[in-house]
Parts: structure tokens; sequence; C-alpha cells
């Protein structure tokens, strides 16, 4: 009977370090996957710049996809910090939408884990990315707003969703409403991205690096250029504002109708 | 997205309340919708029987439903929408300086005189004004629970006399689209078209509830999209106020 249940508590214990292991493994072997297309589609963009200052999400991918064998207590650390930072996503998801003394504190636990973890948790939500497009807009805009209120590297988020290469929706048969798809999410999680870290710079709780600047003006201007939804380029333009790049804001100007022009200038100019 | 199913894709056969045959399927599609209920609590859900308590005792009657309205499962396209009425049914807002709060559950209901689904048509939803109809699609039941609720208030603004109806975009992001902008922007009164409606909406949602940062920014956010690509004649001015800058 005694040897029933030790062979039964250690097949117990494989099979849920397998369930554990294996979708792990998955997803790791995916992030790999979607990062080694972000990491060249990033150099791409980069190719012209002299030095190409590069984020620190992407310098995780660099040494994790880099073909680097991760030692065992960094995959420990990694999972535990996943761990950590889903438990708070899972209180955000509990949260009342009236509970604001409960949402200040959720921010003051995001801020204990951030600190304590930067590194690996810049891995973690880069690699997170899909799911957080799939997620609620209220846990999705929570891990960001964490991030852009208590990292070094406020500005890694706009970058790692600004290389996302972003989920396409099949052309939508009705331009009057607009469905809630993936797609939809991802730029209601972009534009609000924009939104947290200008509104941030503006009242001078975070600074940006000037190699972490220069990286993400590079980044902004085009598609600040070519941005049909004025949604987006508003807050592309006025991030450009907080952070004074005046020629960035004229030579994306360029891009837009005369009309639209007017509206993101009024914009620009209004006090 | 706390339902996927399609909608009136029922589990259940037969005409009674309560599911006839497939107990176990049902028993998990139960069960999942409660998880997913259990999991995405951002607004207050209700239980299942309360809800259907609601749709049999109140909603089909008073929203005039148009079809068999026998079945009603936990996720399904009766409960999605039985979901939208009763999260207008229970907003509450603090009046404003001259005393006056919207009740969207009243307004839908004291126009609309019919509602429809229509299995083949690709919209959300429409307005038939000639009819006093509101006619849902089957995307209406897959989008967020907030939209669907702003939709039925879009939707309802269609129905008034008053109304004058969408216009060609001038710009942005849906540049010569029939039908896909308001022509004016009203400053977030009652006047306008659909698009009027959805930030008179939201206006009161976000300045007149009780609601935490994260759940006004879900809400400026939907208003953003909205301002000023939905508004052919839009000032710089109205744009940053509106936008929450």
């Amino acid at each position: 009977m005694a040897r029933k249940l030790i062979v039964t508590t250690a097949l117990l214990a494989l099979g849920v370090a397998a369930a554990v292991a294996v979708p792990m493994s998955r997803s790791m072997h995916a992030s790999k996957t979607e990062n080694g297309t972000l990491k060249a589609e990033h150099s791409v963009r980069l190719s012209s710049a002299p030095v190409a200052p590069v984020s620190r999400f992407d310098q995780v991918v660099e040494t994790h996809g880099g073909g680097a064998r991760e030692t065992h207590p960094r995959s420990a650390g990694m999972a535990e910090v996943k761990r950590e930072w889903a438990g708070v996503q899972a209180k955000v998801r509990q949260l009342d939408s009236t509970d604001q003394a409960g949402l200040a504190e959720l921010y003051a636990q995001a801020r204990t884990v951030i600190r304590a973890n930067e590194n690996a948790l810049s891995k973690v939500l880069t690699n997170s990315i899909p799911e957080l497009v799939n997620a609620s807009l209220e846990e999705s805009f929570f891990t960001i707003s964490a991030w852009i209120r208590a990292s070094e590297h406020p500005a890694d988020i706009v970058q790692a969703l600004l290389s996302y290469e972003p989920p396409i929706d099949p052309p939508s048969t009705d331009m009057h409403h607009v469905e809630q798809t993936p797609a939809v999410r991802y730029e209601r999680m972009e534009s609000y991205a924009f939104k947290e870290l200008r509104t941030q710079l503006v009242l001078g709780n975070i600074k940006l690096e000037p190699s972490a600047q220069k990286s993400l003006v590079e980044t902004l201007v085009p598609r600040a250029t070519r941005e049909q939804s004025l949604n987006l380029a508003l807050e592309q333009f006025q991030l450009l504002a907080a952070l004074e790049e005046q020629a960035a804001i004229q030579t994306a100007l360029a891009g837009h109708s005369p009309r639209d022009q007017q509206i993101i200038q009024a914009v620009l100019s209004a006090r | 997205m706390s339902f996927l199913h399609p909608p009136f894709y029922n589990m259940c056969t037969g005409a009674t309340t309560r599911c006839v045959g497939g107990s176990n399927v049902n028993m998990i599609w139960v069960a999942l919708g409660l998880s997913v209920l259990i999991s995405k609590p951002v607004l207050a859900a209700p239980q299942c029987i309360d809800l259907q308590t609601q749709w049999q005792d109140h909603y089909v009657s008073d929203f005039k439903v148009d079809w068999s309205t026998a079945s009603f499962t936990c996720p399904g396209g009766e409960s999605a929408l039985a979901m939208a009425f009763y999260d207008l049914q229970t907003m509450s807002f603090k009046p404003n300086k001259d005393g006056y709060r919207p009740d969207f559950y009243a307004l839908v209901k004291g126009l609309v005189k019919q509602f429809h689904f229509d299995e083949s048509c690709k919209y959300l939803a429409l307005g038939y004004r000639s009819l006093g109809k509101i006619t849902l699609c089957n995307p209406f039941f897959k989008d967020s629970r907030e939209d669907r609720a702003s939709t039925l208030v879009h939707e309802t603004r269609h129905l008034q006399s008053d109304d004058p109806a969408h216009v060609t975009c001038a710009g942005g992001k849906y540049n010569g689209h029939t039908g896909a902008c308001d022509d004016t922007f009203y400053d977030g009164t009652w006047q306008g078209s659909g698009f009027n409606a959805d930030i008179f909406f939201y206006s009161w949602n976000l300045n007149g509830a009780d609601k935490n940062e994260l759940s006004r920014a879900v809400m400026q956010n939907e208003v953003n999209t909205m301002i000023p690509d939905r508004f052919n004649h839009i000032t710089g001015e109205q744009t940053k106020k509106w936008r929450g800058n």
C-alpha cells in the first residue's frame, strides 16, 4: 500500500512537472521565433542609424535568442517572476471597477515586482504581448501603466509594442461599428501606451535616457508620418511634443492631408 | 471576451427555459461560462439565473424581442443581450448641476418598438427609424460587454426623428467610408447622430459614475477612438479637451 502511494505520488509529481514544463517550453519556443522576427525587423529599421540604440527588452531577447543556453537557476528565476506577475494580474482581473484603493495597492505591488526583477520581467512582458492583446483592456492597460510608472526604462514597453507584429483582422464588413477584435485591442493598447508615457513624462514622474529617446523617436517618426488613424497619430505627435522633438514633428506632419494636419496642429498648440 | 459562442447556438433543444438533453455537455459550457464570469468581474456580473429571470419577466416585453425567447443559456445569445439590458438598467449616475441624469434603460425601452435578430447580416446592429426597429447581427454578440451596451444606445439614437444620420468621413481612419462618421461633434450633448450618442454615453460613464482610474482609462480610450476619427467637423480645442489631455 505504502509502495503504491509512493509510486502514485511520484507519478503525480512527474505529471505536474510535465504539465508545467510542456507549456513553458512551448511558449519559450514560440517567443524565440517571434523575438527572432522582432529583432530582425528592429535592426532593419535602425540600419541607417550609425549607432543603433537597443532597448533593454531587445537586449534580453538577444541574450536569449542568440543561442546562449539558459542555466537552470536563471530559468527558475524567470518562472518565479512570471508567477509573481501573474499573481498581480489575477488580482487586476478580480478588481471591482469602482475600487480605487484596491487599484493603488495593486500598483504598489506591481512596482515592487518590477523594481526587484526588472531584467527578467522585461523579457516576460515582451513574450507576453500576444497574451496581453487577448486579455481584457483593463489587464493590458494595467501592465502598460505599471511598467511605465515603475521601470527605470519606461519606454521599453512602448518599443516592445511597436516592434510586435499586430494581429490582422479580416476586412471589416461594418465601418459603422468596431468589434473588439485582437487587432482593435492591440491598437487601443498602443494608443494607451503612447498616452501614458506622455502623461508621466509631462508630470515629471519619469525621464528617458538620451539613447532611449533617440531610439523611440526613430521608431515613431515613420509611424506618425503614415498613420491613418488620427487617434494614433495624435498620440504619437503629442508624445513627440512632450519629448520636445519639433523637427521630428515637422517631418511627420508632411505625411498628412491638409485637413488632418490642421487638427493635429490645433491639438498640439491648444493649451 | 465574455461570450465567445455564436449567438443562438443553443446546447439545449425544446421549448422550455431549461435545457432538455445534452446535460453533460451543458454542464461543461455552464462551468466554462461561469469560470469566464468569475475570472473577469471587471463589471459586476449577475448570476445566470438572475439574468434569466430579468429576461423573462422584463426584458423580452420591455424591448419587444420578436424571436422565440424560450431558450436561455449562459453563455448564449439571449444572455449576452440580457447582460447589455442589465448594464443599462443598473448604471447609476450622479446628477449634473441641473439635476439631470440619463436613464439609458428607459431611453431604449421608450423608443424601440421591436428588437429583431438577423443571422445573415454582417453588421453589429442596425436601427430602422420608420419601424422603430433595431436589428442585431451575429458580430454584436461577440463584441465586448461594454460595447454592446453603448451599441444599443447608439442605435436607439437612429430611431429618433431628429437624428441627422451618418455621413461619409472627410479624413482620418475612415476617410471616404460612407456612413462611418457624424458630420458635426456636439460637445457631448444629445444631438447629432450615433457617434455623438456614444460620446454622450461614455461621457456620463466617465464623469457621472464612480469608477476607478483603470476603468476610466479604458473608457477614455474608447472615446479617443472616436474623437476625432468619427467626426468631420470638430475643432482642435474640442479634440484636445475630449481626449482627456
